[in-house]
């Protein structure tokens, strides 16, 4: 599933062409901008539904203009980039991107983390896709209806996020919260038990599981969730 | 009146002891003070010296332990840092006494022809010779000692100097190296991407116009899409190597949906070896946590290497599994080569190792390098096994449900 209108903000116009080129044959309505500048200035520029972006841009920085981009809404964000080191795929998915590509990559390559994206973006950021918990059954159902049996564990980390809504529930409390002393427990068995809770939904329903790691600080679940 | 000199008289003739003190009782009259002390022996003087300190000694050659020179030198024996010496000698010994002052003597009296002032004058002289001694030994000691001290720091600047010079050199080098690298990323590598994409759209067109494809078209059109592929993998894997790896820093893991990173590592593979690849997805994993740009990297590497050592057009997998106790994905790549050799299997993962087998240009030896490191940097691990009937397995374990 491609989005309908997407963004290329690349100086490479070569690469840029051809990215046009391939997303256009498959009836995407691409928008190249050789400079962030432009893109800025453009009617309509918060309105695409997809971006792809590339780092090294004249003008603006490539990381402030992902976080523009992502302050504006939910669209996709795909990041391109030349720049090689871990920091910049650090920077790049702190500041909102989806997913960080390094260059090089086949057009096709791009097509397919767009497609990735734009499946998770659709999935977890409409409003249709509310998940709940049902606590008299113990399980958890998924938006399109799949009811997935949850254990003791689950079922607490479940209440952590409905409790939180939508905001960050630390290591700390969920620890707490899983009846082990933060200070004592290894911090695996905690990061074992969100690994087991998210493989139990994912084996159960092909919905994006919006259950996310906030590196050093905690998780959040950051679709609509809520308790019955 | 000025400070008394205190003399210590090594005499064992008491006569003689009281007629020295008398001449310096005497000698009050010039203004000048004595405290005079009186040892019967050597070796009550040289206690005595040990006791407390003295600015004058008047040693008697005539002793009851020793005579002549031999008493000077069994003095300096005992006390090495004597105070001023005057040695007193009878007439018949005077011979004695000027060779005691090439021994260590100021000056020398002949008993029995002193007066007091001849004593006054010997002590003061004696003590002024001395002191002008002491200075010049002192002065030359110091000297000697900077001197010394000089040619240490000289010693230390030049160090420092040449050690400045080799810093500055290798910060150059490294501003060359960041420079190079930077040259290569961006002015090479990605106009090289952009080749093999107008390369890729040129035979999409040929083949979407319909016109039957020229074997002499087709043929050169895929062997330039072969070898940019080549080059281009090349210099990913040296790049990396340079940068990534070697700052030892892998940065976040990342949830990462499984499917999407296989598609790219597949993609990364040139369209014509592609077809040889499949995937079996075995595991219901679909989030995975990992670092996507290295494991990518990671896993093209090996399908490259699996490719490239087994007999063309020979099938190579890509097996996906996850293993629960503990948690962790396990990634197999499955040829059927001829297997790697049981004595390169220790070094198969260092850096420069290549197959014997290896075609002619056929990288630099840093593919499964970096495939270790890659693997290290997730504290997994990797294992060789050899696939039934023929051919490798290389099977990679990357913990999940670990500290992000």
């Amino acid at each position: 599933m491609l989005p309908s209108t997407l963004a290329v903000i690349d100086d490479d116009g070569d690469y840029a062409q051809y990215l046009a080129q391939h997303l256009q044959q498959r009836g995407v309505t691409v928008t190249v901008f050789e400079d962030s500048d432009d893109f800025l200035t453009a009617p309509g520029a918060f309105e695409f539904e997809f971006y792809v972006i590339d780092l090294m841009l004249p003008g603006i920085d490539g990381v402030d203009l992902i976080r523009l981009v992502r302050r504006k809404g939910p669209a996709g964000i795909v990041v391109v980039s030349g720049r090689v080191g871990a920091e910049v795929f650090d920077s790049v998915l702190r500041a909102g991107a989806d997913m960080h590509l390094m260059k090089p990559v086949r057009v096709e390559q791009v097509a397919l983390a767009i497609e990735a994206v734009q499946r998770r973006v659709t999935g977890s950021r409409s409003q249709a896709s509310v998940w709940r918990l049902d606590r008299a059954a113990r399980k958890l159902v998924a938006p399109e209806g799949t009811r997935i049996e949850l254990s003791d564990n689950d079922l607490t980390l479940m209440e952590c996020f409905v409790a939180a809504d939508g905001a960050v529930v630390t290591h700390a409390q969920l620890c707490e919260r899983l009846g082990r002393d933060p200070a004592t427990e290894a911090d695996n068995l905690l990061h074992a038990a969100i690994y087991r809770l998210r493989r139990r939904i994912e084996r159960a329903t092909p919905s994006t599981v919006p259950l996310h790691s906030e590196p050093k600080v905690g998780y959040t679940f950051r679709g609509p969730l809520v308790a019955v | 009146m000025s400070t008394p000199i205190r003399v210590l008289l090594i005499e064992d003739n008491p006569g003689d002891a009281r007629l020295i003190g008398a001449l310096l009782a005497d000698a009050r009259g010039w203004g000048l003070q004595f405290e005079l002390q009186h040892a019967d022996t050597l070796a009550a003087g040289v206690e005595r010296l040990r006791a407390e300190a003295f600015d004058v000694i008047l040693l008697d050659l005539g002793l009851p332990e020793s005579t002549g020179l031999e008493t000077v030198q069994r003095l300096l024996a005992h006390a090495p840092r004597l105070p001023t010496l005057v040695v007193m000698s009878g007439l018949a010994d005077e011979d004695v006494a000027v060779q005691a002052l090439q021994t260590g003597a100021q000056d020398y009296l002949v008993k029995g022809q002193v007066d007091t002032a001849q004593l006054v004058r010997a002590i003061r002289y004696a003590i002024g010779r001395h002191q002008a001694e002491e200075v010049l030994t002192r002065e030359l000691e110091r000297s000697r000692e900077l001197a010394s001290e000089r040619a240490i720091r000289r010693k230390a600047e030049d160090e420092s100097e040449s050690l400045r010079r080799l810093l500055d050199e290798r910060e150059q080098m490294l501003c060359e190296r960041e420079e190079l690298l930077r040259l290569l990323a961006h002015e090479v590598r990605q106009p090289l991407n952009n080749a093999a994409a107008a390369l890729a759209n040129a035979t999409s067109a040929i083949a979407a116009s319909g016109a039957h494809p020229l074997p002499a078209v087709h043929a050169p059109l895929e062997r330039a899409q072969q070898v940019l592929d080549h080059v281009i993998g090349t210099l990913n894997n040296a790049l990396a190597a340079a940068t990534l790896l070697s700052s030892g820093e892998m940065g976040l893991l990342a949830e990462t949906d499984l499917d999407t990173l296989v598609s790219l590592v597949v993609h990364d593979i040139g369209a014509d070896e592609r077809t040889r690849v499949t995937v079996e997805p075995l595991s219901e994993l679909r989030t995975v946590q990992l670092q996507p740009m290295m494991m990518r990297l990671a896993l093209c590497n090996l399908l490259v290497n699996a490719l490239a050592y087994s007999p063309p057009g020979s099938p190579v997998r890509l097996r996906i599994s996850d293993a629960d106790d503990p948690p962790a994905l396990c990634l197999e790549v499955i040829d059927e080569g001829a297997g790697i050799p049981q004595a390169l299997q220790a070094t198969v993962f260092d850096k420069g190792t290549r197959g014997s087998n290896a075609r002619p240009g056929t990288g630099a030896g840093l593919g499964l390098y970096i495939v270790r490191k890659v693997v290290e940097m997730h504290h997994g691990r990797i294992t060789l096994l050899p696939n039934a009937p023929r051919g490798t397995i290389v099977r990679l374990s990357i913990p999940q449900g670990v500290e992000a």
